[in-house]
């Protein structure tokens, strides 16, 4: 679904613009306004999609049409958790609850350890880069998977805590590991920073091209 | 039976999808299908407790006149009113869409990029700390910056890639080594539940009161 900027719509989004940037001067009435504003038409977005995409062509399609009667199970089991809101009977609303940690632990136990086992069986596979055309050993990918091996069992002997840090075969190790991860957490940080200044970035954009027509932007 | 059952539906669901991804005949009569379609029908109908919340706290903000019950108000209006207008035209309707990239996205975006300047001060607060793991978080996450924009090409040719090699190795190693932590604390609470030692999820729901 393509989007064209009209004159009406470019001068909405500025004003809401301007009023969440309100914000970087003080906490202010505009800037409440435009956060208020937002909770709600971000939940009432949430609630339109939900009806739109499940509840509906449940009961429309599934129930009515197709004659699957048995969902109304779980739509009495989704049901339940209003319950809550019963102080007499809100013991109902455990078994909504009941049924989604069930399936959570279920899906846990039966979908998990393929997902872990791959990640450990590449961590710990061979380390020396061959090359395909001499067969040869490739001494700078060799040199990182050999640094990763030891940046992994380094962060994850920080995590060991069945021995004490004092003793010397495992101190040095989790203390070298607690800078592999602070190196680690930097870098998500910074790709995090980037992710926000590119958001900015996308307002000025949007100010100067869409509202302001400023050329060459 | 007000927690034991409710226990026993927590184990028969866990075993049950366990029972239909082991199992050739679990497999065979689709148990996992059947059983993500039920826990998606059963969560869409229950989401609306989002929205039911928000609504009895502004309401109640609204009837006791609290500080800024205005603002109360103009949430509801936007929830209430963007939602019937959604529900009435279709996801896809005309003025739905127009309201959601005119208004919505504006605002997420906005909202989201502030956290910019919250983040560079929450950076600079780090590097008064003057420690080692300090000094290293900013110098890693220094050099991911100014290997990720054109101004740190710019100024040295060596910035992209040393981003790439902390993103590819420390990086990737760190966050492995938290994920295979945080996999083996999963392993061991899902254990736990499925034991019946672990029964926080059946309690709380609906405070003190519930019995």
């Amino acid at each position: 679904m393509t989007w064209t900027w009209t004159p009406t719509a470019a001068w909405v989004g500025a004003i809401a613009t301007f009023a969440c940037l309100s914000y970087l001067w003080a906490e202010n009435p505009v800037f409440r306004a435009a956060e208020h504003l937002f909770v709600g038409l971000a939940t009432g977005f949430g609630v339109v999609g939900n009806w739109d995409q499940y509840i509906k062509p449940t009961i429309q399609t599934d129930i009515l049409k197709d004659g699957k009667f048995i969902y109304i199970v779980p739509i009495v089991i989704g049901l339940l958790i209003y319950f809550q809101y019963f102080p007499k009977m809100s013991w109902l609303a455990r078994y909504p609850m009941s049924f989604w940690v069930g399936y959570g632990v279920g899906y846990t136990l039966a979908f998990q350890p393929a997902v872990l086992m791959k990640q450990i069986v590449d961590s710990y596979g061979s380390k020396f880069a061959v090359s395909a055309k001499g067969g040869g050993i490739i001494f700078t990918q060799t040199l990182n998977n050999i640094l990763f091996w030891v940046f992994l069992l380094t962060a994850l002997s920080y995590f060991f805590f069945t021995v004490k840090r004092e003793n010397k075969l495992l101190g040095w190790p989790a203390w070298f590991g607690r800078w592999v991860i602070m190196v680690g957490l930097g870098a998500a940080f910074g790709n995090t920073v980037m992710a926000r200044i590119s958001l900015f970035i996308g307002r000025l954009q949007f100010l100067f091209r869409d509202w302001l027509h400023v050329p060459g932007m | 039976m007000r927690k034991e059952l409710p226990l026993l539906v927590t184990i028969l669901t866990g075993l049950f999808v366990i029972f239909g991804h082991d199992f050739a005949i679990g497999e065979k009569w689709q148990l996992i299908n059947a059983m993500d379609k039920w826990q998606t029908i059963s969560q869409a109908f229950a989401l609306l407790i989002g929205a039911v919340n928000l609504t009895r706290i502004h309401v109640n903000h609204i009837r006791r006149r609290k500080a800024g019950y205005i603002f109360s108000l103009l949430l509801l209006v936007a929830l209430w009113g963007y939602t019937a207008l959604g529900v009435v035209e279709g996801y896809k309707g005309q003025n739905f869409r127009w309201l959601y990239n005119a208004l919505l996205v504006q605002l997420d975006s906005t909202i989201f990029s502030l956290l910019a300047f919250y983040i560079a001060t929450a950076a600079y607060r780090a590097f008064r700390i003057r420690t080692v793991e300090a000094t290293l978080l900013l110098v890693s996450a220094a050099i991911v910056m100014l290997g990720r924009a054109p101004i740190g090409e710019a100024i040295w040719k060596g910035f992209p890639d040393w981003a790439n090699w902390i993103m590819r190795f420390p990086n990737t190693a760190a966050m492995r080594a938290v994920l295979i932590g945080a996999y083996l604390g999963s392993f061991v609470t899902v254990l736990r539940i499925l034991l019946g030692i672990e029964r926080a999820h059946l309690g709380g729901v609906g405070g003190a009161g519930m019995k």
